[in-house]
């Protein structure tokens, strides 16, 4: 099913077709998160891409009001590069199966650590704090990029600069 | 019952399919949601050897990728709303400035 919405998501024309594909994915991914006992992730899964990227991605798409793509230059690059990147990405699948064809995996150490909320605040909160730390630092850092980027420039300097980048 | 051969199969795919929609697509939005599945079969290939081995430090390395996921994200859909602004199209064929 995740396959089936992969393939739709690559082939959509629209990109709010394509959106709405790579929603059936994740949350095709959050249910094998389920059966693979990890539940917090799942929720996680669910909250952070479904509900807030998947947002993201939708609102972007209706604010820019993109009209179809019909330039010449597109159609131009269209069919040799599409044929190119499916066959590289076809390359690249055989590689990962031929890869994993070749590697013995070891058999599983039988014990199964379920990850439920408290396991993982445990473990995220005594073992892995500087990693967890760090990410906070660059989900801040993220924020005020992303503020900056998008903000309309107002101020004279960068008036100057953004008429002299129009002019050329 | 799901082995971890079924699981990396399946990431296999995704990661393929992720990487074809970067090469084929022209769309800058496009781009970006087929980094999104990419990262997506990656975060599903680390659960499933977390359970494989038995232990959460893949849970947790997960975790982390989705934080760094949300974070490309919103800086990446920043950018593209600037070039719209500038450009007035996300097609990255026409994003040519930067040739002499």
């Amino acid at each position: 099913m995740a396959v089936l919405g992969g393939v739709l998501m690559v082939s959509r024309k629209s990109p709010l077709g394509a959106a709405m594909a790579l929603l059936l994915v994740l949350v095709s991914i959050s249910a094998m998160y389920i059966l693979l006992d990890a539940p917090f992730l799942a929720m996680v899964q669910i909250i952070v891409y479904a509900g807030a990227i998947l947002v993201l991605i939708v609102y972007v798409i209706m604010l820019l009001n993109l009209r179809e793509p019909s330039q010449g230059l597109s159609k131009f690059y269209k069919s040799p590069q599409k044929i190119i990147g499916i066959v590289a990405g076809g390359a690249l699948f055989l590689e990962f199966a031929w890869t994993m064809a070749k590697t013995a995996i070891s058999k599983s150490s039988g014990e199964i650590a379920i990850g439920n909320p408290e396991k993982i605040g445990e473990a995220l909160l005594t073992t892995h704090l500087l990693p967890f730390e760090v990410a906070s630092v660059l989900l801040l850092a993220a924020i005020v990029g992303a503020v900056i980027l998008a903000k309309r420039e107002k101020s004279p300097e960068k008036n100057e600069v953004s008429s002299a980048k129009e002019q050329s | 019952m799901i082995t971890i051969g079924h699981v990396m199969g399946f990431s296999a795919i995704l990661f393929s399919l992720g990487a074809i929609g970067v090469m084929v697509r022209r769309n800058a939005l496009m781009l970006l949601m087929s980094i999104e599945l990419m990262l997506n079969a990656v975060n599903l290939a680390l659960v499933g050897f977390s359970r494989h081995v038995g232990n959460l430090n893949g849970q947790i390395l997960v975790l982390l990728v989705m934080a760094v996921a949300a974070a490309e994200a919103a800086v990446g859909l920043a950018l593209i709303l600037t070039l719209f602004r500038t450009k007035n199209t996300v097609s990255i064929s026409e994003i040519n400035r930067l040739k002499g």
